[in-house]
């Protein structure tokens, strides 16, 4: 059985009268996890407990085997963090700022030097790594950032809206990247977002947060497994089809352009026979098919199901 | 001829990690480098050069004039004692200039949430930014005297005997620290506040000019009693370092009627008091993420 990097029981924060975080419970695995939730959630408040730098209020958090509030400095040794902001002092080299995070993380100087040069290479900055950060655009920041939080060789990266601000091309590029690490280099990596499409582009879990609790987490195919089916999308004549197939016994789901059919399991029966069956009526109600596949659930159907789930339980 | 770009991948790190007290060192010693200007644009060195130099400077005449006129008698001389009185201007510049730059712009840089992120806490950042600012300090103050009491020596215008001169030393050695540690404690206290490092080089110059100029109105001409010099920094400061080398004058003013232990601790507390508000300070500060 895997050891979860981050093991959260029950765990609270609140600043003065404010409750952030009211209960966080979770295992978060070995590889690549998104941290989902609104502006607001909770995200880097539960980034800030991870790190140590923020006590708790309650509850038990062990990261990498260890609790925080009692080994922060160790745990932090073998933590790289990549917060938010991307202000970084401007008239520091890249090189500079790298090597110096990650001596400050206990790495010699001569190993921080060669490291750090090392990193920016691999976020793809080995060119520019003598140029002052103040210099560069802000993707290029994020890039330096990604490269601070890895230059000590971590065990657990965290990573903190890695894609804020960032155009299309270059967000393509970072979720790339940050996929590579998590991938192929055996770092974990908790990447927090608010935007659902790259959690499920990278990451092969997911912790969704609202209102200061874990609402769902797990796995992100096996909570988008689990349906069955066929998904059909016409031009026209949805009626006419949905009533075709529902005469034959199956259950039809209209959703604007889209069917979604399915049957009871038929064992023995050729499993894609429903696909064939759904194609047949389609050309004998002779109307335009735009679309047939396998019914999917999209992180983003889980994340609407997930909060309309919590909202029911608050209200 | 052919080129070939090797990808040497990603390699995971096995050899040795430091702990705390490495950090702490790290975060020191670039703080020394900020300070004085080193790896910056030159526009950074020229503050740190400056105030070096001048604390020198007075040092470096003096040294000049023993050894090219050997008749001049010690009393022409600048005693280690009024030093201080010589220096006071650049001293104040190089607090008002260092501390707020390594520490005001940790927080408008966004450095202060990467250093939490790092083996560093609260409390070892603050000790890490006190050491760095402390030991550039010691240029300022413990440097020009120990150079210039090896001088006077070398010239034949120091201390006459081996103890005299290492007593000396020691003692310049001693008043410097003192001196350097609370107004590195001031200068980070008042750092840890605003937002731009300009306002805290402004408010540490105003710390220190207004309880002197306060301080020596109420005392000199409203006959308040001495002890409201202990709440004006740089008159301590400047009481203390003449105590600690032995050479205290007498000018005629309240000042010189304070104990000099009491004199003393006031200075030593000043350095102490600072650091614990510093700490007390960023226990609770706000950390931009």
């Amino acid at each position: 059985m895997r050891v979860p990097v981050i093991s959260a029981n029950r765990v609270a924060k609140s600043f003065g009268l404010t409750t952030v975080l009211s209960d966080i419970s979770v295992d978060i695995q070995p590889g690549i996890t998104g941290l989902l939730g609104s502006n607001g959630a909770g995200k880097t408040t539960l980034l800030s407990l991870v790190l140590g730098i923020e006590p708790r209020n309650g509850g038990e958090l062990l990261v990498l085997g260890h609790d925080p509030a009692s080994a922060g400095p160790e745990i932090r040794a073998r933590i790289g963090y990549s917060p938010e902001h991307h202000h970084l002092p401007a008239d520091v080299q890249a090189a500079d700022l790298v090597r110096h995070l990650a001596q400050l993380h206990g790495l010699p100087a001569q190993a921080s030097t060669e490291r750090a040069s090392d990193a920016l290479w691999l976020v793809g900055l080995g060119e520019e790594r003598f140029r002052p950060i103040g210099t560069m655009s802000t993707g290029q920041r994020q890039r330096v950032k990604l490269a601070a939080a890895l230059a000590h060789d971590p065990a657990l990266v965290l990573l903190d809206e890695p894609t804020d601000g960032l155009d299309p091309v270059q967000r393509d590029d970072m979720l790339e990247l940050i996929h590579r690490v998590g991938t192929e280099y055996g770092i974990s990596i908790v990447l927090s977002s608010h935007l659902l499409e790259e959690v499920e582009r990278i990451c092969d879990q997911v912790v969704i947060i609202a209102n200061g609790s874990v609402i769902r987490s797990g796995n992100i195919q096996e909570m988008r497994g689990g349906r069955t089916g066929v998904m059909v999308e016409l031009d026209d004549g949805h009626e006419k089809v949905a009533t075709a197939l529902r005469s034959a016994g199956l259950t039809v789901e209209v959703k604007g352009l889209r069917l979604l059919v399915d049957a009871p399991p038929q064992p023995g029966a050729d499993p894609f026979w429903i696909h064939d069956y759904v194609r047949e009526v389609v050309i004998w109600a002779n109307v335009g098919l735009r679309r047939l596949g396998d019914q999917t659930v999209s992180l983003e159907d889980v994340f609407l199901a997930s909060n309309d789930a919590a909202n029911e339980v608050t209200a | 001829m052919s080129t070939q770009i090797h990808d040497l991948g990603y390699r995971a790190y096995q050899g040795e990690r430091a702990g705390v007290p490495w950090a702490v060192r790290s975060l020191a010693v670039h703080s020394m480098r900020r300070a004085l200007g080193l790896k910056r644009a030159g526009k950074h060195k020229i503050v740190p050069v400056l105030t070096i130099g001048f604390a020198f400077l007075p040092a470096i005449v003096m040294v000049g004039i023993a050894a090219f006129i050997p008749t001049i008698g010690a009393l022409d001389l600048i005693a280690v004692g009024d030093y201080f009185g010589y220096i006071a201007f650049a001293l104040f510049l190089f607090t008002a200039a260092a501390a707020p730059g390594v520490l005001t712009t940790d927080r408008t840089t966004g450095m202060l949430a990467l250093y939490l992120a790092s083996p560093l806490n609260r409390t070892t950042y603050v000790v890490a930014k006190f050491i760095g600012i402390f030991t550039v300090m010691l240029l300022v103050t413990v440097a020009p005297m120990v150079f210039l009491q090896i001088a006077y020596t070398l010239v034949g215008a120091g201390p006459g005997g081996v103890i005299d001169f290492v007593t000396s030393i020691a003692r310049a050695v001693l008043a410097g620290s003192v001196v350097a540690a609370a107004l590195t404690g001031l200068g980070l206290f008042i750092s840890s506040f605003p937002k731009r490092w300009g306002v805290a080089s402004v408010s540490i110059v105003a710390a220190m000019l207004v309880p002197v100029i306060v301080a020596g109105l109420l005392t000199e001409e409203a006959d308040a009693p001495a002890w409201v010099s202990y709440f004006s920094p740089p008159d301590m400061l400047g009481k203390a370092w003449e105590h600690l080398i032995g050479e205290s004058v007498d000018r005629g003013l309240a000042i010189d009627d304070l104990g000099s232990t009491s004199v003393i601790v006031v200075a030593v507390g000043y350095a102490v008091v600072f650091l614990g508000l510093t700490w007390w300070r960023y226990q609770h500060i706000e950390v931009d993420r």
